[in-house]
Formats: structure tokens, C-alpha cells, sequence
């Protein structure tokens, strides 16, 4: 059997900002986008969920709901830079450490030496429980490290797979620790409602109550060619989930994982009806959605347009491209045409481009038949080349100036 | 030159948090590797450097820009940031008790 465990830094955006600014601890803070312009919270700390705040909340919502809190600016930079430190730290565990976001990461540690020095040494002949028990001292052990290391607390769940590690990770926080096996997965989870499993959100929910099933348990027990037929294979997932079983492995990090979709999205300062202003922020995005798949070596064939409008209603609509690309013209034309035919003038407050059914450049790229294509390709190479050595503000679209 | 903004501020006044960008002198060791202010100059004002409680780095093209975090000594909060390919220092954020 294998061990994993799931690494989820507590409140992590706005840990950072409270243990490098003093005067924040303990304060109701939430950390946001650009404070001059309207947007959502993108995390906030254990005080301030007291109030209700959570991540996604506008901050005009967080700021009616807690007036005393104290809203600082983001800098992914600096969490990039503190996500990594920790990245370190858990190498020193396993070399199987699969970071999943900034704040998490998957580690495999069933080769991991400090665990085959604990007395279970043949795990096939071990009870399940008791080897994933042995785990314990290697989970305090990384809490410790990262609190020493960064002054930031971190909760550990340990499991027979990533899907159990990481539901366990979720059943105790801030600093906690959290060991299940499959046996007691289905114990404390079956009773509980279906939007407790990872990966269902509230429309599957909703799906899944008109069908009976409220609980985990109900979920597990339903007919699996039922569940196939109204959510295809995403039934199955759902089933699996429900039993606790997942044989994904954690891909280390040095393997990289690949990517589904590369995308950028913009919150309004205002909401805007001008088409003129929407087009030059999709150009901006496309730009930029356009230039990262290039820096990455990836290109896509599906271009998804995403609206939200001034009622928080969102929209995506998206278009497949006969060819791969990587191209932000064809980003940006296709997210226009998109925009024409299903925006009907409403105000919108959030625009969003992204690309996805994404390969490694050198599978799709074919050679361009027309004179126009390479003489744009070279540009855009000379373009990608003076914003490598300057940085990205080095050249902008005339287009995205106001 | 204070251009950018301020942050809400709290109902009591307690304090004040705000993003700016100005220039200032610093006073730097390097050691080990590794550069840490020491001390540094804003507006006529001078800071002592109590800890530094944080730093990051920000790639700008084949450019470094520099961040550190800053208790002083005074117990202010401060930002600031060093672009290596410029050799200039700003502050870019500053907490003080209001």
C-alpha cells in the first residue's frame, strides 16, 4: 500500500503578509488584487473568516460583512518566492513531492527512508492503519520544519492515496493533522453531504440532490451505470471519490505536470459596456495568454472567452481552431468573434481569455504555408526576445492604451 | 512623492498603510551571498533597519529586482526594492501607527 500526504499551508497569502508585517497578526486581513480597483479577496486569514470572509468574495462584500479589516495588496511574487522555500523543505522528506498549487503539495512517502526505519518494514503484511499511523512523526516533522523555516503553519493529512490525503488534510485546520485510512474515509465522510468531497462544487450538487443523492454515502451506493449515464465519466470519478479510491500517482515535481489550459481573466474597475474597451482588454489577455504559451512551449486548439456580467452571472463560450497555435492574434480574434456573436451589450464587470487542449510545442506546430503567417511569427519572436531581456511592459499593444 | 494610493484606512485611525515609490538611500552589507540593508534615507528621515522579516525577488526580463521586508527600529513597517540592472533602491510600501 502506499503512503501520502497532502501539505496545505494555512491561510497562506495572508500568513506571509502577517508574519512579514507584525502590525497584521492576529488582525482581521484579507489579502486582494489592485486596492484601486474593485475585485475579490483572494485569501483571508483565520480572524477574518470569522466574519464569513472567504476567498472569491468581493471586497466590497468582505468590508460590509468585517469594517475592521485591514485589505493588503497581493504580491505573487512573494509567495512564489516563499512557496518555493517550502518546496525545499519537503524534498528533504521524499524526493516525490508533487506541488499542486502555491499553498499545496502531494508527497509520496511510502520509499521514504524515515518511514521504512520506523518497525514496518514490510507493508504488504501490515495492517493499513498502522503504517499509515507511522506516518504521523514524519508529518509533525515537516510541521515543525516549515513553521521554523518560514513562520508558517501548515496542515498535514496522510492517506492511502492523494484523494484520501487530501480530504483528510481538510477535516482539521488551521495546524492540524489528520490520518485516515479507507475504513475510517468512509466513516467520517459517508454521513456527510455530497459537497464535502473534493471536486463537486454546488451545480453537481444540485444535480446530484434532484437525483437522491444527498450524502457520500448515497453517492457511493448508487448504481454506477445511473451515475455514468447523467454525468459520463464524471460519475465515475464521483463514485470513486465517494469509496475514497484514486490510483493517480504524485508526479514529482522535477517531471512537471501538464497543463489542461493556460489562461488569464481581469476584473473591471468599472463596469464597462463599450465594446472598443472590452476589445482592448481581450487584446491584453490574449497577449499575455499568447506570450506565456510560448515561454512554456505550449500551444492550444480551443480559445474559451469567459464574461461575467454586473449581476455576478458568468458566462464562457469557446471555439476550436483547426490548427494548434500559440499565436495571440488568433487568441484575440477568436475571442472577439466570440464576444460579437453571444455578448448582447450587458455590463460587465470580469472578462477572461484562456487556451486549452494544450500540447508541447513541437508536436503541433506546423509549418506555415503563407508569407503573412512567418513574417508574423518572426515579430512576434523579435517581440517575445525584447520582452525577455526587458520585461514584459517593455512593448505593449497600441491597442490596450487608453 | 506619494503617487499611488492609499489604503482603506481603518474607522479608528489606528494606523496607515501605503504604497508609494520613492527613492531613497540605503546603506547595504554584503555577506555571505547575500545582500541585507542596514539602514536607509527617506526624505531627509534616516530608518534603522531592526529586522528584516522577508525577501523575494522579481524577475524583470534578464533583469532582478530585489525586494525586502523591514521592521525598524522605530517599529515601522517598510518595503523596499533594489533593481540591480539601475543599482537604484525605492520604498515601496510603508505601515506606520497612526
Amino acid at each position: 500500500m502506499r503512503v501520502v500526504a497532502h501539505v496545505d499551508m494555512d491561510a497562506f497569502f495572508a500568513a506571509v503578509e502577517e508574519r512579514m508585517n507584525p502590525h497584521l497578526a492576529g488582525k482581521p486581513l484579507a489579502v486582494g488584487g489592485d486596492l484601486k480597483r474593485r475585485g475579490v479577496i483572494a485569501a483571508a486569514n483565520y480572524p477574518a473568516r470569522k466574519y464569513g470572509l472567504h476567498a472569491g468574495m468581493s471586497t466590497g462584500e468582505a468590508l460590509r460583512l468585517c469594517p475592521e479589516l485591514t485589505l493588503v495588496e497581493g504580491n505573487p511574487q512573494k509567495y512564489v518566492h516563499v512557496s518555493l522555500q517550502i518546496l525545499e523543505i519537503l524534498k528533504d522528506y521524499t524526493p516525490i513531492v508533487e506541488p499542486f498549487s502555491i499553498d499545496e503539495a502531494f508527497l509520496d512517502l511510502t520509499g521514504s527512508p524515515r518511514l521504512k526505519a520506523s518497525r514496518w518494514n514490510d507493508y504488504d503484511t501490515q495492517d493499513s492503519a498502522d503504517v499509515l499511523d507511522a506516518a504521523i512523526p514524519i508529518a509533525r516533522a515537516i510541521q515543525r520544519a516549515i513553521l521554523r523555516k518560514t513562520g508558517l503553519g501548515a496542515t498535514v493529512g496522510v492517506g492511502p492515496n492523494k484523494y484520501i490525503a487530501k480530504m483528510a488534510s481538510g477535516v482539521q485546520k488551521p495546524r492540524g493533522l489528520t490520518v485516515l485510512t479507507q475504513e475510517r474515509y468512509r466513516e467520517h465522510f459517508w454521513p456527510k453531504g455530497v459537497q464535502e468531497l473534493w471536486g463537486i462544487g454546488e451545480k453537481t450538487r444540485v444535480a446530484l440532490e434532484k437525483l437522491g443523492i444527498s450524502t457520500v454515502g448515497k453517492l457511493a451506493h448508487f448504481p454506477k451505470e445511473f451515475l455514468t449515464y447523467h454525468f459520463g465519466m464524471n460519475g465515475d470519478h464521483m463514485r470513486d471519490a465517494a469509496w475514497g479510491r484514486d490510483d493517480g500517482a504524485v508526479i514529482p515535481y522535477y517531471e512537471g505536470i501538464p497543463l489542461k489550459s493556460m489562461g488569464h481573466e481581469f476584473t473591471l474597475s468599472v463596469d464597462v459596456t463599450s465594446r472598443e474597451k472590452i476589445a482592448a482588454h481581450l487584446l491584453r489577455l490574449s497577449d499575455q495568454v499568447g506570450r506565456r504559451m510560448r515561454q512554456d512551449g505550449y500551444v492550444g486548439r480551443v480559445v474559451t472567452l469567459k464574461l461575467r456580467d454586473s449581476k455576478f452571472k458568468t458566462y464562457t463560450r469557446q471555439r476550436s481552431l483547426s490548427e494548434a497555435m500559440n499565436d495571440e492574434e488568433q487568441i484575440y480574434r477568436t475571442a472577439v468573434a466570440l464576444l460579437d456573436e453571444n455578448w448582447d451589450g450587458r455590463p460587465l464587470r470580469l472578462l477572461g481569455v484562456s487556451v486549452s487542449d494544450l500540447s508541447s510545442n513541437g508536436e503541433a506546430i506546423q509549418p506555415s504555408l503563407f508569407d503573412e503567417d512567418e513574417h508574423r511569427k518572426k515579430m512576434t519572436a523579435a517581440v517575445d526576445s525584447l520582452r525577455d531581456r526587458f520585461g514584459d511592459s517593455a512593448l505593449v499593444r497600441a491597442g490596450v492604451l487608453e | 512623492m506619494v503617487h499611488a494610493h492609499t489604503f482603506p484606512k481603518q474607522e479608528d485611525g489606528y494606523f496607515m498603510i501605503e504604497s508609494i515609490h520613492d527613492p531613497i538611500e540605503v546603506i547595504t552589507m554584503f555577506a555571505a551571498g547575500r545582500m541585507k540593508p542596514i539602514r536607509f534615507r527617506w526624505k531627509n528621515k534616516i530608518v534603522k533597519v531592526a529586522k528584516v522579516t522577508g525577501d523575494w525577488v522579481r524577475h524583470e526580463g534578464q533583469n532582478k529586482i530585489h525586494f525586502f521586508a523591514i521592521l525598524a527600529d522605530n517599529a515601522d513597517y517598510y518595503e523596499i526594492r533594489y533593481d540591480s540592472r539601475e543599482m537604484t533602491w525605492q520604498l515601496t510600501r510603508v505601515w506606520m501607527e497612526g
